[in-house]
């Protein structure tokens, strides 16, 4: 890796944490708040993460030791990793734990879309020059978009709900 | 077990389970986990659904020990 690509990546990293840090004070300023419920259903979600991402790290390892199954092992450990959050993420949707009382969902969702985007387009950009970066920006965008879609359905079905009670 | 209590409070006042779940500064998701029975809240929720209700802790949340000695025999 040459100087000018560290230093490259290391200016593109703090272009992020500066763009992440000010789109936050401009577009939510309100500080996260949640209820007693989701809290537990964010525990229970992350041990359900961990516990997976457990057996998964046992089984990589059994496989790779065991049966000398040579995996390239970044986007596999990767691949892990982004699993145990994507059950982490799709439990606290699921259980209406996930985003904040006193936020709106739709702008999380817009965000989350969008990142998604930006991660196909960086995929489909790399093909030719990094196969390795198309495959992790690939599995980022899969993950950030399934807890997208999982987040328009709920929030179809608890518009649903409500419009079911209000009738009744 | 469900809390039909609460349930008929609400909607004697006619509150929704949002309007209720705003007033109190929880989420819809919780005042329903609550009603279903799937929930057990604090004291200090039971006691801002009162206070929501203008109801008593003792009428919403406390199982009557009349109903229970009864079912016994």
């Amino acid at each position: 890796m040459s100087i000018a690509y560290g230093i490259g990546f290391i200016c593109g990293l703090a272009f992020v944490f500066i763009a992440a840090f000010v789109f936050k004070k401009f577009f939510f300023r309100k500080k996260a708040v949640y209820d007693e419920r989701q809290k537990i259903e964010q525990g229970k979600a992350c041990k359900a993460g961990f516990y997976f991402l457990l057996v998964y790290c046992m089984l990589f390892g059994i496989a790779d030791n065991v049966f000398d199954f040579r995996l390239t092992q970044l986007p596999v450990m990767l691949g892990g990793a982004l699993i145990s959050v994507m059950i982490y993420a799709v439990y606290c949707i699921w259980k209406e734990a996930y985003f904040p009382i006193n936020q709106s969902s739709i702008k999380w969702i817009v965000l989350l879309i969008a990142l998604g985007i930006v991660n196909v387009f960086i995929a489909v950009m790399n093909i030719s020059t990094s196969p390795q970066s198309t495959v992790i920006n690939g599995m980022c965008a899969v993950m950030i978009l399934i807890i997208s879609i999982v987040s328009i359905i709920k929030l179809i079905i608890v518009r649903r709900n409500c419009s079911e009670e209000s009738e009744t | 077990m469900k809390n039909l209590r609460l349930k008929a409070a609400r909607a004697a006042k006619d509150m929704s389970q949002q309007a209720l779940a705003e007033a109190v500064g929880v989420s819809r998701q919780t005042i329903n986990g609550i009603e279903k029975g799937d929930y057990n809240p604090t004291i200090r929720l039971c006691l801002s659904i009162c206070k929501a209700l203008d109801k008593t802790l003792d009428e919403l949340f406390w199982e009557d020990i009349n109903d229970n000695s009864e079912s016994e025999r």
